[in-house]
């Protein structure tokens, strides 16, 4: 017999409440794990989107509620690339549109000069020149079942496709690129982009750029990384939000179902614990058997919510409106986090238990009925 | 701490009441028992026998007094876990053994903690063995009759190599002849390896195997006759 032997045995007396326990906790684990992943994905592609066109950070219109709704007048631009240190500045029109099975197929429109910037791996054909030409990605042409020479309906306009490119970032596999003017006129926004790249000057500190970009040209804000993200995607932020919302809830609803577990198998066992006291049990070694059974008992939901959780994301994914969207992430923080979360968990549900467990004199735990 | 070389167990005017002081369980106590004796204690029901055991031991607190046992003062709380760690065994009425474990790990968990685990295994056989249970070292206590599980009680009691073996009514829930078997077994632990014994039974039979009888009345531990 070990210690470890022991708080298994006590955790299999009863079997079906420790699975229930267990599984009511994975649940709430994997629920963390999925969003961690979604999120940690949401972040990855938000800084594929920021460095797409090789720059260093963006700019969009200061108070936008969601990037998509960013307008910026393209006469800001000159303004931007007039701050000292910037290199260039290439303006975006970005549009979401239905195409297809694909809810969420992202068309960029781009002076076709900076296409090449943005890190197409160009598989068959060329790049748009001039009007009603689009590139797409594999997995936009997949879906339309479109090849160089087809024509497909963008909204409402048809363009011939003119190349196929492959990309790492999956909202430009699932999208396409056309000349900035003719999505402009497709929108009917002339003059207006979405957002713009700016490349800064070599040896110059971005950072630096970026804020004295903020200082002259105040009606735009500027993002460098996916943290920054927020200030222009509120569902961004509510999805992080709702991570770190879930988070706590599953450590407040997995404890108090822990402690439930725990406080019944604590007055299941008094005389027991009464009789560890009695052949010289320290107290200490009580509260150690009581936090070990927890702790063993969240461990265990922290793997298979782990594995439940990607395996769920996993799934989901499979959903072509989903796949074009986000691509989950599983960075070690979302998995710390969660390991967080069931420790979290397991201590807060054996805190009661545990300092009952202690407080009672052996002669009081032998005594109980 | 060192042991005294006095009385083994050494009490002076221990009282201990319940129900906020209205019932007097032990009324100013006082007893000094040898080492290497063999006292029962005996006295109607209610009389505090059990309650004179439990302090012993180190179970439950008392109100006033002195109590010194195997040289640790128990009444200035000087390591009561050690204390009942080290120094003394007990044996219940009720075996009280963890249902969930087997023979052996129900002496082996007296010493986890303390002993590495081989030196624990084969402590918890060869005590097992001495209480001629080592053919059910693997049996759980629902596996085993009154007899056998009191005798694994009495084996755990043992682990830890105590001074000081106490027992309530060891034999009050076994047939005679089971009981005559368990009596045999503690009163070798007295005769052949030198343990101190106290016995609290209300069994004429087993006090007659004593070499010393306490009486007890409303608390009290009546003078003792000359022999």
């Amino acid at each position: 017999m070990t210690f470890l032997s022991l708080v298994l045995k006590n955790l299999l007396r009863q079997r079906v409440r420790t699975l229930l326990t267990v599984v009511g906790i994975t649940v709430g684990i994997a629920t963390v794990v999925a969003l961690g992943a979604v999120t940690a994905g949401m972040k990855d592609t938000a800084d594929d989107f920021i460095t797409a066109g090789g720059a260093q950070f963006i700019v969009a219109q200061k108070g936008a509620a969601d990037l998509s709704f960013s307008r910026l007048d393209a006469t800001v631009l000159p303004r931007v690339a007039a701050v000292a240190g910037v290199g260039a500045v290439s303006g975006v029109q970005l549009e979401i549109l239905k195409v297809g099975s694909n809810p969420f197929f992202f068309l960029g429109g781009v002076e076709p000069s900076m296409l090449r910037s943005q890190g197409l791996d160009l598989t068959r054909g060329r790049l748009p020149r001039a009007g009603d030409e689009v590139v797409l990605g594999v997995g936009a042409a997949a879906d339309l079942g479109a090849g160089v020479g087809s024509t497909v309906t963008l909204g409402r306009t048809p363009l011939t496709v003119v190349g196929v490119y492959d990309s790492q970032v999956v909202w430009q596999r699932g999208g396409g690129f056309a000349p900035l003017d003719t999505v402009q006129r497709m929108v009917d926004r002339p003059g207006i982009v979405t957002l713009a790249y700016v490349t800064v000057e070599q040896g110059v500190d971005p950072d630096t750029v970026a804020a004295e970009v903020r200082r002259r040209v105040p009606e735009v804000v500027t993002i460098s990384g996916a943290e920054e993200y927020g200030q222009v995607d509120q569902g961004f932020t509510l999805v992080d939000g709702a991570s770190t919302a879930i988070s706590v809830l599953a450590i407040l609803i997995g404890g108090i179902g822990v402690m439930n577990t725990m406080v019944m198998a604590i007055f299941e066992r008094t005389r027991e614990i009464g009789v560890l006291r009695a052949v010289g049990w320290p107290a200490g070694r009580v509260l150690r058997m009581v936090l070990s059974e927890s702790l063993v008992l969240c461990l265990a939901a922290a793997v298979l919510g782990a594995l439940v959780g990607v395996a769920l994301v996993q799934l989901v994914v499979q959903i072509p409106s989903v796949s074009g969207l986000v691509l989950p992430a599983y960075p070690p923080g979302v998995f710390l986090r969660a390991l967080v979360v069931a420790l979290a968990v397991g201590l807060l549900g054996a805190v009661y238990p545990a300092a009952r467990a202690t407080r009672l004199t052996p002669m009081e735990a032998l005594r109980y009925e | 701490m060192s042991e005294p070389d006095g009385p083994i167990v050494r009490l002076r005017g221990v009282t201990k009441t319940f129900d906020a002081g209205r019932v007097r369980a032990l009324d100013a106590v006082d007893l000094d028992v040898d080492a290497g004796d063999f006292v029962a204690v005996v006295g109607p029901s209610g009389c505090g026998k059990s309650t004179l055991l439990n302090c012993i031991a180190a179970l439950d607190g008392v109100d006033e007094g002195e109590m010194v046992v195997a040289g640790h003062d128990l009444c200035g709380h000087d390591h009561l876990d050690e204390f009942r760690a080290h120094d003394v065994g007990l044996v219940f009425q009720l075996d009280n053994l963890l249902p969930s474990f087997t023979a052996a790990e129900n002496v082996e968990v007296v010493l986890l903690g303390s002993v590495p685990r081989s030196a624990r295994r084969a402590r918890a056989r060869e005590l097992l063995e001495f209480v001629c249970m080592g053919d059910r070292t693997g049996s759980r206590p629902t596996e085993l009759s009154g007899g056998e599980r009191q005798r694994v009680a009495i084996a755990r009691a043992l682990a830890n190599r105590p001074r000081l073996l106490l027992a309530d009514e060891p034999t009050g829930r076994l047939d005679s002849a089971t009981g005559q078997r368990v009596l045999d077994l503690l009163e070798s632990l007295n005769t052949e390896h030198g343990t101190t014994l106290m016995v609290v039974t209300h069994d004429p039979q087993v006090a007659a195997r004593a070499r010393r009888t306490v009486h007890m009345l409303d608390g009290r531990v009546e003078p003792e006759q000359p022999a």
